[in-house]
């Protein structure tokens, strides 16, 4: 499990072998001959950090909630390899659970892709940004706000947007 | 303005090959670059197609092959020792990338301009996965009868190396190749290459049932014992490989410290003397 022993928040579990060790030396070996149909080779992980789990709301600059898909990114400072993202599942909440690795520092922001649509097709447009907040380790956020700054997708002629109606 | 690239030696198809022909072994290389599972194979006998009635072949001409002609199936001047063949470059155009040395069997078509013009939307393919269809050639140019239905069993082991890939195909020889179809059951032996025929078949659906090596199986799915998916047979010549792989299975859970079940936790696997476990960024 885990082979790169990467710190992934999603996935807080180290590199682990069969059956449950860190250490390749100490690793089981399943011997395996033509045919063989082995069952019940159970792998245990054990946790190796807590995430910090932070609840991220976004909204248009008039608080009300953006009915499309949002995109929060949480960027490592320090660590530029601890890296979150999350689309927001539920279009009707504009909110998005995100986790992120507990000692690292955090840029957190979210990106909103307009979408218009004609008779004939629908495409990408004006790609709007939220405001940046800063998730440092220890400081006891579990909930951000995150602001498009507009109320609304930027009109094009001829286009209809798909966030009208919000 | 055409680059030219000198080619060792090939076999050479007949350069009028039915159209549909070629677009059968278009799914073919498809099949064998992606899954290396059931191709579906070389008919003869074929409608055209419309989309190459026209014969209009200028996209492939932005280089020049010259071929070495070992064998022919036709379409060529008895004496044709060397001919030169016009294909694309590659990155879309559908140009085959031939390589000096190599040997090929090639299926060209005449284009408009009289000239033959071959790409990867045909047989073409390189002369070690020509599989039956070289011996179906052959017989059909000297005029044997034709199997009805013919291909290689071959064992495809797993590859620890990469993440789904498999080692060189081992042919299996001398194995007895049972289809079963309409009620009846029709056996032949492959030959030393694992190459297999069967001849007069009528049309029906049928399914492989071979006389498998032990501790093996037809299904590509680890662990799995299901059938494999009956094909209908209905051309007069069709080409079907059967691969054959190792049954064995390892399964268990992956448990947190609670005993609960982790969904969708992804395990790897390697071979016990193996240097190196492999990084999945590699």
């Amino acid at each position: 499990m885990n082979p790169d022993d990467a710190k992934d928040p999603d996935f807080p579990y180290g590199r682990t072998f069969y059956p449950g060790v860190h250490d390749r030396a100490s690793a089981g070996i399943i011997s395996l001959s033509g045919g063989d149909q082995i069952r019940d080779r159970d792998i245990h992980l054990e946790e190796q950090f807590a995430p910090r789990h932070v609840t991220v709301r976004v909204t248009w600059e008039d608080g009300q909630l953006i009915k499309d898909f949002v995109f929060v990114e949480a960027r490592g400072n320090v660590n530029t390899a601890a890296m979150a993202q999350k689309k927001q599942p539920d279009l009707k909440k504009s909110v998005v659970d995100l986790s992120v690795l507990p000692n690292e520092s955090y840029e957190v922001d979210a990106s909103l892709t307009c979408r218009y649509w004609d008779d004939r097709s629908i495409g990408p447009g004006a790609k709007l940004n939220s405001n940046q907040v800063h998730l440092k380790p220890g400081d006891g956020q579990t909930e951000l706000l995150l602001i498009i700054p507009a109320t609304s997708c930027p009109e094009l002629p001829g286009k209809k947007s798909l966030h009208d109606g919000n | 303005m055409c680059n030219s690239t000198n080619i060792t030696s090939g076999v050479f198809l007949n350069p009028v090959i039915e159209f549909c022909r070629i677009l059968m072994f278009l799914r073919l290389i498809q099949w064998m670059s992606r899954i290396g599972h059931q191709r579906p194979g070389f008919r003869r006998n074929c409608p055209r197609s419309n989309r190459f009635a026209a014969n209009d072949f200028s996209f492939l001409s932005s280089r020049k092959a010259r071929i070495q002609v070992n064998e022919s199936f036709g379409g060529l001047p008895p004496d044709a020792k060397e001919v030169e063949v016009m294909t694309g470059s590659g990155g879309g155009d559908c140009g085959i990338a031939f390589k000096a040395g190599d040997v090929y069997l090639i299926a060209a078509a005449v284009g408009t301009d009289g000239v033959y013009h071959v790409g990867i939307c045909s047989p073409t393919r390189r002369l070690e996965y020509a599989g039956a269809a070289l011996s179906v050639l052959r017989k059909e140019r000297d005029g044997y009868k034709v199997s009805s239905l013919t291909g290689t069993i071959a064992q495809y082991d797993r590859d620890f190396q990469g993440t789904l890939g498999t080692h060189k195909a081992k042919p299996l020889a001398t194995t007895r190749i049972r289809v079963k179809g309409g009620g009846s059951v029709y056996e032949t032996w492959s030959d030393e290459q694992g190459l297999y025929e069967f001849y007069v078949l009528p049309s029906d659906q049928y399914e492989f049932a071979p006389d498998l090596p032990p501790g093996t199986t037809l299904s590509w799915f680890i662990g799995s014992d299901r059938p494999q998916v009956p094909f209908d047979l209905k051309a007069a010549c069709e080409e079907r490989d059967i691969q054959v792989f190792d049954s064995g299975s390892i399964q268990g859970r992956v448990l947190d410290s609670l005993n609960n079940v982790l969904p969708f936790a992804s395990v790897y696997i390697a071979p016990a003397d193996a240097e190196a476990i492999p990084k999945t960024s590699q």
